[in-house]
């Protein structure tokens, strides 16, 4: 167990590195810089400014000062906010996000996972048939459109919802935004536990549970279940990276102040550190994540950890 | 061999007769047969024609233009009068010539950007599953890499370096997209691979590219067409996704999602600038996904 996580993590270390090197770099090759929207600063000032985010400095040693920034988790100074260091912004953003995203990824992984499992055991009824439909238009409809159109519902026309706003948190404001992110996720949890499942109940093993004279519920509970839900673990990083790229929609237009937005803001802005900031947490939860999902993975299905070990 | 001469040889003639007889069915006449008899997906394609034809057709036939302003008739409902049909946005633009612009955009992008990733990710696949080794591990560790990232982040970051222009933008997100079907066209690659067929033809003294072209690759194409059925929608969602953000398609330009953006701006007082444009979305992706569906089950072997 050890030597497979040293192996994890030493393809991890590698990975955010690269990860990091490319965004630096890709982002300095951007035209424009931070500074073009103020208009006519006199050229002494412009200098001033650029020193002081080291902006002057060769893109070598600028990329040294981060670097060695990032491993003091100091992700310097933001240029659109100037009052606030990166990570005091993303200390703002992030508690948001992550009680958005860790609701919506619960709420998928569960009530998907029952959606799949009640429509694997009415295959071809009424029920199976309404739940594909359901997951069918979950993965179709976009998120960009669920959230408006839900504002519009709920909003705007029956007024039961706020409309936007975080309200510090309050379970009112969170209902529209968790219900947009959620559904494509839950969608498609539905749809591979739906298929795992029909997967399993064909094997032989389940037959002869039957035979033996089990009931229905010991073979479904005992037998069938765990075997055809171990897989869906490794959708768990995935479903991360979903949830992330709907969040950014999402805080952006229910005007929520998560890092998603500090995000769109960034890029929009050229404030350089801020994405760079916002990329480094983004790319850390990722990686963590599938780690987390792995060996989650790995505890529940031995074979697996032999898989990476063989690789 | 006087095989002629057997007892048996008569009843094998008949045999032999009987086969010349059966007309052989082709793969791809296989699936199209069973295409067609998937209800859902003829309707999809029906669907999708439709709408490409609304996006082509109607800026021709409708008297506006689609970024004529007529400030006497800002945000009016959707109305027979004057054949705004979808109404007018809050510029005063008729929003049904709009939608149909902003669907050519949008379908363009997908389809441009679907085949640059393909063409990227065939190629990429097909080269790292054919030659093997230490290279094909090299070039698959890096996609492990660039798979562990939400690749929206980096299309971002792209569209930032690359300046808002269209042609950048489907190019951005056709160097991101190609990563799945690289893997596809690998992993098939690897199994055609060690195939009897392959080998012979090896042995015949054909050379690498023509091997690869002309039996690697027909042989992997059905999972690839699959996937590239859903690879549009998904492009065309990045796109509206960009879009939305105001890092896509630019004023005067637009696109499905920009008219999304503009209508989500207006919720209270104009719906029908959200809805409307909305929907055509959501019908284009109900639309590919019911033809991607089809289509896999169509060229499924398996499923037959």
């Amino acid at each position: 167990m050890t030597r497979y996580l040293l192996t994890r993590i030493g393809v991890m270390v590698p990975t955010f590195l690269i990860i990091v090197t490319l965004s630096f770099f890709l982002m300095r090759a951007a035209p424009g810089g931070p500074f073009d929207a103020d208009a006519q600063l006199a050229p002494e000032v412009l200098e001033n400014l650029r020193a002081a985010y080291d902006l002057d400095k060769p893109l070598w040693s600028q990329f040294g000062i981060f670097i060695s920034g990032v491993f003091q988790g100091d992700l310097g100074p933001s240029i659109g906010y100037p009052d606030y260091t990166v990570s005091e912004l993303i200390a703002i953003g992030l508690p948001v996000s992550l009680k958005l995203g860790l609701t919506a990824l619960t709420l998928a992984a569960l009530l998907g996972t029952a959606l799949g499992v009640v429509a694997a055991l009415n295959q071809n009824r009424t029920l199976d048939y309404a739940i594909s439909t359901l997951a069918m238009t979950g993965i179709a409809v976009p998120t960009l459109i669920t959230a408006p159109v839900l504002t519009l519902l709920f909003g705007v026309i029956l007024k039961w919802l706020p409309v936007g706003g975080w309200g510090e948190g309050d379970w009112r404001h969170m209902v529209l935004p968790v219900t947009a992110l959620v559904l494509p996720q839950l969608a498609i949890v539905a749809r591979l536990a739906r298929g795992s499942l029909l997967e399993i109940l064909n094997q032989p093993f389940i037959r002869t549970a039957r035979a033996c004279g089990l009931p229905e519920w010991r073979v479904i509970g005992r037998h069938a279940l765990p075997p055809a839900l171990s897989p869906l673990i490794s959708y768990l990083a995935p479903a991360v990276a979903g949830i992330m790229t709907g969040s950014i929609v999402i805080e952006q237009i229910f005007g929520l102040p998560g890092v998603g937005r500090y995000f769109v803001n960034g890029a929009l802005g050229r404030d350089y550190p801020l994405v760079m900031g916002v990329v480094i947490v983004y790319a850390a939860a990722v990686l963590i994540m599938n780690l987390l999902a792995d060996l989650l993975y790995g505890a529940v299905d031995p074979r697996s950890r032999k898989r990476m070990l063989a690789s | 061999m006087s095989a002629t001469e057997s007892p048996i040889s008569p009843a094998r003639d008949a045999l032999v007769q009987a086969a010349a007889e059966i007309r052989g069915k082709s793969l791809w006449q296989g699936a199209w047969e069973r295409f067609l008899q998937n209800r859902s997906a003829v309707f999809g394609l029906f669907l999708l024609g439709a709408i490409t034809l609304f996006a082509l057709l109607a800026p021709l036939l409708s008297p506006h233009d689609m970024e004529e302003t007529y400030w006497e008739r800002i945000q009016i409902a959707p109305t027979l009068e004057d054949s705004h049909w979808f109404g007018t946005d809050s510029n005063g633009r008729d929003l049904l010539v709009r939608v149909a612009a902003g669907g050519q955009i949008s379908l363009a992008i997908g389809l441009v950007t679907a085949l640059t990733s393909l063409i990227i990710g065939i190629l990429y696949g097909a080269i790292a599953g054919y030659v093997g080794g230490r290279l094909d591990q090299w070039m698959m560790r890096f996609v492990d890499i660039l798979y562990a990232l939400p690749l929206i982040f980096f299309i971002i970051i792209l569209v930032t370096v690359f300046g808002r222009n269209i042609i950048l933008v489907f190019l951005a997100i056709g160097c991101v997209e190609w990563l799945t079907i690289a893997r596809i066209v690998r992993g098939q690659t690897l199994a055609v691979k060690e195939m009897e067929y392959i080998e012979s033809a090896r042995a015949l003294g054909v050379p690498f590219f023509r091997i690869v072209s002309r039996h690697v690759l027909p042989n992997v194409i059905g999972p690839v067409i699959v996937f590239s059925t859903l690879l549009i929608p998904t492009v065309i969602l990045v796109e509206s996704f960009l879009s939305f953000l105001g890092l896509g398609v630019q004023e005067p330009g637009t696109s499905w999602g920009l008219l999304i953006s503009q209508g989500t701006a207006t919720l209270d007082g104009a719906p029908w600038l959200l809805l409307i444009p909305a929907a055509f979305l959501a019908a284009t992706m109900f639309a590919f996904n019911f033809i991607g569906d089809g289509l896999r089950d169509a060229l499924d072997p398996k499923s037959k």
